[in-house]
């Protein structure tokens, strides 16, 4: 009996401003709040409450047989508990029914695994809390920012409790095998994959209102028809999609609605289909191969790699940067600081310095608020540096009122931890 | 050139590449140095503990921009407490900037693009070396600019400012060993920092426009325009 397994995924990053060398030293303010909230709001009305009011009625209507899984980032949530609290309710309306998971990911949708295991596992106990106090979830499963994936994280996940994690179905790691089952990394025996169908998957987040597919226009009936089509041939239907699909990429215009307010009624028609959260499917299954993968996957471009992240010398510079400041951050003992530096490592910064410029370069510029990959990484480079000055100020005072503390105590002959 | 009666190029260096390059006979040329209008110079408290070297010209080959980036890159290995600072746009622009991120000096290496006068006046008012790293530079007036906010200028003898700014650290401008030794120096030890200061300022009274007008005027009596 085969599941379709439904994954959005929610982010949005804490852009920053056009931030010039003349700001470094003068203001502390990175972030372009009027932007952020801006998008926000443009989102949340086009997108958010109005795909949540979808999800909801749906779970309604299918009395618990449609069940769905979201992952929404720590930098999201903390967008919405600023500026819209009210999309945040609808997303607890949705955990209330029972019928929704929430699954983990690093609070600042970052890059950190490649970087800095104490930090991934800092920003994934955080993000961890966070839903756990929206949901009252604890879910097992994990999806890594953009599906970033090796064998490496799954081995780290397992030695940290994780059940399974997400990763992309792609072509040249299946090698002609169909992504519709459960598979393992090599040697690890209760670790499971879930792989993203990425054909049914951006036939939806993708092609939808693509006039030049030869399938458009994309009816329920044809995508219900591919779909049963694996009936006997797979035991789950990974389709993993960002959220912002609906509404926002896809226009309301283009019919997206409709489209999703009748597929989950006519998959259901056949009898052997289900819906299941992640966790459920992971349970439900048994993994049937090995998935082997040494390099590093996403679901990020054609290439599916670390490209768009980290293809030139400027995303690599910035994001090695920003991570060599993880010591000083934490030395500095400052919340303020450590959630800049979170906002920071959000990997939307380093793929808006991305200079492919074919057919990717296109949805980079779409989302990037800069007018180059250039500026991008200029105004990174000049926030860097203020905060680089702010943190040596800091460490340096520190370092001054613990001098001072010494001599204070040695003269008063008082324990040193009274006084501190 | 051939037809003139008389060449006024704006330094000895252009005077030379006339002679040597176009076949000008040299008593056709009389050379006349730029002169500069003065500038009420001011200092600023900078924002940021690090020293400053600045460049400030158009990104184009000539002004050696990817120059500059070497020498900031050999000055860094040696003193990581420096901030290099390009003023000003141009074709080479976006190549700088990946260059910069390539050396992994992102975070000493800043590029401001476009200025206005005031942004710029800033700049000098808050540098402490003053790099022109120009491969061919007839003049280079943005070098007594520099001197006039007291700056020590580390300039390349390619340059016609270098003949009248002798109170300045010259070097040749391929050779990048030398001008990261000179920016080092002067940013090192006061008593060189001092001195070359107070040549620049002695320099700066003869860098007039008035004694450029002399100029004109002996080479038009020498040649008996008048």
């Amino acid at each position: 009996m085969p599941s379709v397994c439904f994954y959005f995924q929610v982010h949005q990053p804490f852009r920053i401003k056009n931030y010039s060398f003349f700001d470094i030293g003068e203001t502390h303010l990175y972030e372009d709040e009027q932007k952020n909230r801006e998008i926000l709001d443009k989102v949340a009305e086009k997108c958010y409450l109005r795909t949540n009011q979808k999800m909801l009625s749906l779970i309604e209507r299918h009395q618990g047989q449609f069940r769905i899984s979201y992952s929404l980032s720590g930098t999201a949530i903390e967008q919405f508990e600023r500026y819209r609290p009210d999309v945040l309710q609808s997303f607890i309306n949705l955990a209330n029914t029972g019928c929704v998971e929430f699954l983990r990911e690093t609070y600042a949708h970052s890059l950190s695994f490649l970087y800095s295991r104490t930090e991934f596992d800092r920003q994934v106990d955080k993000h961890a809390a966070l839903i756990k106090k929206y949901s009252n979830q604890e879910p097992k499963v994990f999806r890594n920012t953009e599906l970033i994936y090796n064998n490496q994280l799954a081995q780290h996940l397992e030695q940290r409790g994780y059940k399974a994690a997400l990763c992309e179905g792609a072509d040249h790691l299946l090698k002609g095998r169909s992504p519709n089952f459960i598979y393992q990394p090599p040697e690890q025996s209760s670790f499971k994959l879930l792989l993203k169908n990425y054909k049914l998957s951006d036939d939806v987040a993708f092609r939808f209102s693509d006039r030049n597919w030869t399938e458009f226009p994309l009816t329920v009936d044809k995508f219900k028809d591919w779909v049963h089509a694996i009936a006997g041939n797979g035991d789950t239907i990974n389709l993993f999609i960002d959220y912002e699909t609906f509404g926002e990429h896809q226009w309301e215009s283009t019919g997206i609605f409709n489209f999703l307010d009748y597929l989950p009624g006519e998959i259901l028609k056949h009898p052997d289909f289900n819906f299941n959260p992640a966790s459920e499917v992971v349970a439900a299954y048994p993994a049937r191969a090995t998935y082997d993968v040494h390099d590093w996957s996403s679901w990020a471009d054609t290439e599916r790699d670390l490209s768009a992240w980290l293809s030139n010398s400027m995303q690599e510079e910035a994001a090695r940067r920003i991570y060599h400041l993880e010591e000083q951050i934490h030395s500095c003992k400052d919340e303020n600081m450590l959630k800049i530096w979170e906002h920071l490592q959000t990997s939307d910064h380093f793929y808006y310095m991305c200079t492919k410029f074919w057919t990717d370069g296109d949805v980079h510029k779409y989302f990037s608020p800069f007018d180059s990959p250039y500026d991008a990484y200029m105004y990174y480079m000049n926030v860097y540096s203020d905060l680089e000055c702010r943190l040596k100020q800091s460490l340096l005072s520190i370092k001054q009122n613990v001098k001072s503390v010494k001599v204070f105590s040695a003269q008063e002959k008082m324990p040193v931890q009274m006084i501190l | 050139m051939e037809e003139a009666d008389l060449l006024m190029p704006v330094s000895e260096y252009t005077a030379g590449v006339i002679e040597k390059y176009y076949g000008i006979p040299r008593h056709k040329i009389a050379v006349v140095h730029n002169g500069s209008r003065k500038v009420r110079a001011f200092k600023s408290r900078r924002k940021y503990d690090e020293k400053t070297v600045l460049f400030v010209g158009r990104l184009t080959p000539q002004k050696g921009p990817e120059r500059f980036l070497e020498i900031a890159d050999r000055v860094l290995q040696k003193n990581s407490d420096v901030r290099f600072v390009m003023a000003g746009v141009g074709e080479h622009f976006r190549s700088c900037l990946e260059k910069s991120s390539n050396q992994q000096i992102g975070n000493r290496f800043h590029m401001t693009g476009f200025l206005n006068l005031e942004k710029l006046r800033y700049l000098f008012s808050i540098s402490d070396v003053y790099c022109m790293p120009s491969v061919s530079e007839p003049f280079g007036l943005s070098a007594v600019e520099a001197a006039q906010f007291g700056i020590p200028c580390v300039i390349s003898r390619q340059s016609g400012v270098s003949e009248v700014l002798t109170g300045s650290m010259k070097f040749d401008h391929w050779d990048v060993n030398k001008a990261a030794d000179c920016i080092l120096n002067v940013l090192n030890n006061q008593v060189l920092r001092d001195k070359i200061v107070s040549d620049a300022a002695n320099n700066l009274e003869g860098i007039t426009w008035e004694v450029s007008a002399k100029k004109i005027i002996n080479a038009y009596q020498h040649h008996q325009f008048i």
